[in-house]
């Protein structure tokens, strides 16, 4: 897995390059639309990133081996779910700034997104507020599944609040082209494998850092603490 | 197991009617709340009665959450000796979520005609279909806050972390029952079937997915 770094820089390089200046801009856009390719890539791996989640705190609660790995993994992808998910919004609110003239509208998208990311944040402060090592895992596996159960739901019901209103923007003039597609395909594996990459680096991290609590606590027991 | 739910229940209602730890703050909360927004929002009743779903809604919850987040905390704090009784874990948390829809459901009795005195709402178009709303709204919220009220009982801050799952978490219920209200208050009712079944589609779901998930979390 330690290869995967050296794949995301390429792909990263062939990204920017075809999303940047390979494709030609959009005539009622302008260049500000390019940050739509970064923005796109982004969104899909954070929604892959979750959809791992859902599917690592199944297993930890299912599966009697492994445990400790699998919810390593589980909060990685989390973690880089929610960085992958800020991403997104962030680039969201720059173009909707040139776009449509706002940060923020109550876009379905947009409040959807929203509202995941503080339910993932929810995610990590239950893990954090919990001491006790096997109930954090199974505490927040259960909570993983009840969260992700929600998404849909919140979608719908922001799709139908919206449906109500007036609806200022619209999404037309998006067609995508041949050539468009190409970027918009490179970018998102360069995203892909990063977040791979760095959901391997979490949980590496995290696997460390606790063989080392471990190890410091032995030593101190035995220095007599 | 039902039986067991019932003797659970009826020691949490008898421990609650003896305290009254719970609903009486919550409902003094909820009227502290009706209050401020008439300071906050220039109390002109004028003013705020087409605002008066989102106001209704937005007390409901942030009261209700004061209640339902201590059925588990109780247990929490006697050390879990629960635990120890010979009966499905499911009985547990069916009972602590009867307790904690009943405690909503006496909230929302008590603060609903508060608010529409103190905000100034005329009577809805539809009596039924306005309880209907408040029931469905309120199950809902006692459902997904028994859920994070067991997630949240052990961890330090217990009380500080509730909100910052269960709010966002409720949101679809939360415009689900804003917009049904609104609905009954305003000229069309065209919208109101499809919140009341996204309502009783969350009910049902969080109601039952915590009540599946629940043995795993009494195992650790």
């Amino acid at each position: 897995m330690r290869y995967l770094r050296w794949l995301s820089l390429p792909l990263w390089v062939v990204g920017l390059y075809l999303a940047l200046i390979w494709v030609p801009d959009v005539r009622a856009l302008g260049v500000s639309y390019r940050i739509f390719y970064i923005h796109l890539g982004m969104a899909w791996t954070a929604l892959l990133a979750m959809t791992a989640n859902f599917v690592l705190s199944l297993l930890v609660l299912v599966r009697r081996k492994g445990k400790e790995e699998t919810d390593r993994f589980a909060q990685a992808s989390a973690e880089i779910g929610i960085l992958m998910t800020t991403a997104t919004l962030a680039s969201g609110m720059l173009w909707a700034r040139v776009a449509w003239g706002a940060f923020w509208t109550w876009d379905p998208r947009l409040t959807t997104t929203a509202i995941m990311w503080f339910l993932y944040i929810g995610y990590l402060l239950l893990r954090q507020a919990m001491d006790d090592e096997t109930k954090r895992r199974v505490y927040s596996a259960v909570y993983a599944l009840i969260v992700f159960i929600d998404v849909p739901i919140v979608y719908l019901s922001v799709q139908w609040w919206r449906s109500i209103h007036p609806v200022v923007f619209t999404e037309s003039g998006m067609n995508i082209t041949p050539q468009m597609f190409i970027a918009v395909i490179v970018f998102f594996f360069a995203t892909l494998v990063l977040a791979l990459d760095l959901i391997y680096l979490r949980a590496f991290q995290d696997k460390v850092q606790q063989e080392l609590q471990k190890r410091r606590a032995r030593r101190l027991g035995r220095l007599g603490y | 197991m039902l039986k067991a739910a019932v003797w659970l229940f009826w020691k949490d209602l008898s421990l609650e009617l003896r305290g009254r730890e719970l609903l009486l703050p919550a409902a003094v909360f909820g009227l502290i709340i009706a209050m401020l927004y008439g300071f906050a929002f220039d109390g002109g009743q004028q003013a705020l009665r087409p605002m008066f779903p989102g106001l209704l809604w937005l007390g409901i919850f942030f009261s209700s959450f004061l209640a339902v987040g201590r059925a588990f905390g109780v247990e929490a704090e006697a050390g879990q000796q629960l635990l120890m009784a010979p009966i499905d874990r499911g009985a547990i948390f069916l009972a602590k979520l009867a307790l904690n829809i009943l405690l909503t459901l006496i909230l929302t009795a008590v603060l609903t005609p508060a608010f529409a005195m103190l905000l100034g709402a005329p009577l809805p178009r539809s009596t039924g279909l306005f309880i209907w709303t408040l029931v469905l709204g309120v199950v809902g919220f006692a459902a997904a806050g028994s859920a994070m009220g067991a997630l949240t009982a052990q961890t330090r801050l217990r009380e500080l972390l509730l909100p910052a799952l269960l709010l966002p978490f409720t949101s679809p219920l939360l415009l689900g029952a804003v917009n049904a209200t609104a609905a009954l208050y305003g000229k069309s009712s065209a919208q109101l079937g499809s919140w009341l079944w996204l309502m009783a589609a969350f009910d049902g779901i969080f109601i039952l997915v915590p009540l599946l998930l629940f043995e795993y979390l009494t195992e650790v």
